[in-house]
């Protein structure tokens, strides 16, 4: 289990992270969400003592900087270029492995692990930030550790890596490992997490399931389509049903309402029914609602979008 | 703590043999130092050389000169083996492998000063050669012996205050300047203030505690021990002070800075 308590950190007024706390179970994938400048990379960076800030993080019970050897403790994936461009990636990671007293074999099982066998002797200047990428990654997995910590690990992959990289952190958490992923790739973590942390402003917004997370910040929508879309309207709004809207497409979308409850109601009264479905939110709209409040930095939309035009 | 420093040193010594930028700095430390140092010999009468020409001959002049040849090359080596991790953000990586700030210091400044003593152990005895081949026999007594160990002392203080400054200053040429300002032009200007300037009496105390007037006396004085006020040895141990200031004050800022 990582356990993060208390984390804190401050840039003169600002506070990047503010009584944060939260736990990381092991055997799934917890994506790290947040707004930019939420303190993702900040609470990171705390968690494995890189930024001097308040608050504990532990793995398995101990602090980072407790550890004797941390890299077969804990893989950290921070930054994607983090490489002196002409040190080979073989070299680099030797230079890593040597300090937690891996076998040099180790290197190359991680170079093929990442898929970079074929350029373990280049120099890592000419990388593009994919190979970047599975170089941090080949680095977090030298020591096998049991815990992962990775910081946009899919920022630069492309498609295939994407997806290779959501199958491997999948099987890395059924070993029963913690992996805390943060991501701005929303659609990504939707498929790859099964928890979630949410932060907003440095604090903590929401942790849990992420099923839960996606209906706790939407609810759950019924869409029904009919012929007589006003005619329905009118009985479920004296039925009580507390919000009900009406698409462009003609269908109306109804919240807080059981889906049998419109079916009777419209059976009640024969009005023919074309659709009565239920729609799930994305885990962006969720996201987006949970942290609507919290965005750091939001962009002022063109007036044509505004308005609700078209390009 | 004596495990993890042992793990440090493996990375640490993995890291500086691991890139180009070590060979060619230590390449150029040794052949320009024997280089400049036969160049001396050239111009020494032939025959067996005296003492101050020995000295000056296998260390490029260090008893005379405000800088160290070599010195300063595993001075340039260590600002870089530092300010690589800032400009490559490698810091995180190697901070996550060895989360101790004070074992990964210790560790870098072990490797960097076997570095520059080995580069301070190679010059003279390539130079002493060279010297022999061209009909210069230097005097190999322990009067040169004690100027050679000096250097030595020196040339590990320059990698030292290199690493230190480099940390301090986390970028390569601000280190680098430091390095080269402070000898070449901030101390010869205290100097010339102090011996003719308005409140010379004042400073004149200063004068032995400048750190590269005390690395040039502590080899100078082997040779004429009359010619400063505190002696080699105390000069040696100044000097030698000075650094380890620069290094717990290194310590100190590296230790609260975020990574």
């Amino acid at each position: 289990m990582i356990t993060a308590r208390h984390l804190e950190k401050s840039y003169g007024p600002v506070h990047a992270v503010r009584d944060l706390s939260f736990d990381v179970r092991p055997g799934v994938v917890t994506g790290f969400l947040g707004p930019n400048g939420a303190g993702k990379s900040t609470t990171l960076r705390l968690m494995l003592g890189l930024d001097r800030g308040g608050g504990t993080a532990t793995f398995g019970g101990r602090r980072f900087v407790e550890l004797r050897r941390p890299l077969r403790v804990v893989g950290a994936v921070l930054d994607a270029t983090a490489f002196h461009p002409t040190r080979t990636a073989r070299r680099h990671l030797r230079m890593l492995a040597a300090s937690a007293a891996l076998p040099e074999g180790r290197v190359d099982d991680v170079l093929g692990l990442v898929g970079l066998e074929g350029a373990a002797d280049r120099q890592p200047g000419g990388f593009s930030l994919g190979m970047g990428q599975r170089l941090a990654l080949a680095a977090a997995l030298l020591g096998d550790p049991e815990y992962l910590v990775l910081d946009e690990p899919a920022n630069g992959l492309d498609p295939e890596g994407i997806q290779w990289l959501r199958q491997f952190l999948g099987q890395l958490a059924v070993q029963g490992r913690c992996v805390l992923v943060s991501s701005h790739l929303l659609a990504e973590m939707g498929l790859m997490a099964q928890d979630l942390v949410v932060i907003g402003r440095g604090e903590l917004i929401w942790q849990g399931a992420a099923a839960e997370f996606v209906d706790r910040f939407t609810g759950r929508e019924a869409v029904v389509r009919t012929p007589h879309a006003d005619l329905l309207a009118g009985l479920l709004q004296q039925a009580g049903v507390p919000r009900i809207e009406q698409e462009p497409d003609g269908a109306l979308l109804l919240e807080g309402v059981d889906l049998a409850f419109v079916g009777d109601l419209a059976a009640a009264h024969g009005i023919p029914l074309h659709e009565l479905s239920r729609r799930t939110a994305s885990l962006e709209d969720a996201f987006l609602r949970a942290t609507g409040t919290a965005a750091e930095f939001r962009a002022v939309p063109s007036p044509a979008t505004a308005a609700g035009g078209a390009w | 703590m004596i495990g993890m420093y042992r793990d440090a040193l493996r990375l640490e010594i993995q890291r500086l043999l691991s890139v180009r930028s070590t060979y060619v700095l230590v390449s150029l430390a040794v052949t320009t130092a024997v280089l400049l140092d036969l160049f001396i010999a050239v111009f020494s009468p032939v025959g067996t050389l005296s003492h101050d020409d020995t000295a000056a001959a296998l260390t490029v002049g260090a008893d005379l000169s405000p800088l160290s040849v070599v010195g300063l090359w595993v001075g340039v080596l260590a600002v870089t083996a530092v300010s690589h991790d800032y400009r490559y953000r490698l810091v995180r990586a190697v901070l996550t492998a060895v989360p101790r700030r004070g074992v990964l210091l210790a560790a870098r400044l072990t490797v960097l000063g076997v570095v520059a003593a080995a580069c301070a152990s190679l010059v003279p005895l390539l130079s002493a050669a060279g010297c022999l081949a061209l009909g210069r026999r230097p005097v190999l007594d322990t009067t040169t012996a004690h100027v050679v160990a000096a250097h030595l002392v020196v040339v590990v203080g320059w990698a030292w205050l290199g690493a230190g400054v480099g940390w301090l200053v986390r970028h390569a040429a601000g280190a680098i300047a430091v390095l080269l300002v402070v000898p070449l032009i901030v101390e010869p200007l205290l100097l010339l203030a102090i011996r003719w300037g308005p409140g010379k009496a004042l400073l004149r105390p200063v004068v032995p505690v400048l750190p590269f007037s005390a690395a040039r006396e502590a080899l100078g004085q082997q040779l004429d021990p009359g010619r400063g006020s505190i002696g080699a040895l105390l000069s040696a141990v100044v000097f030698g002070v000075e650094v380890v200031v620069v290094i717990l004050l290194t310590w100190a800022v590296v230790r609260r800075r975020d990574a």
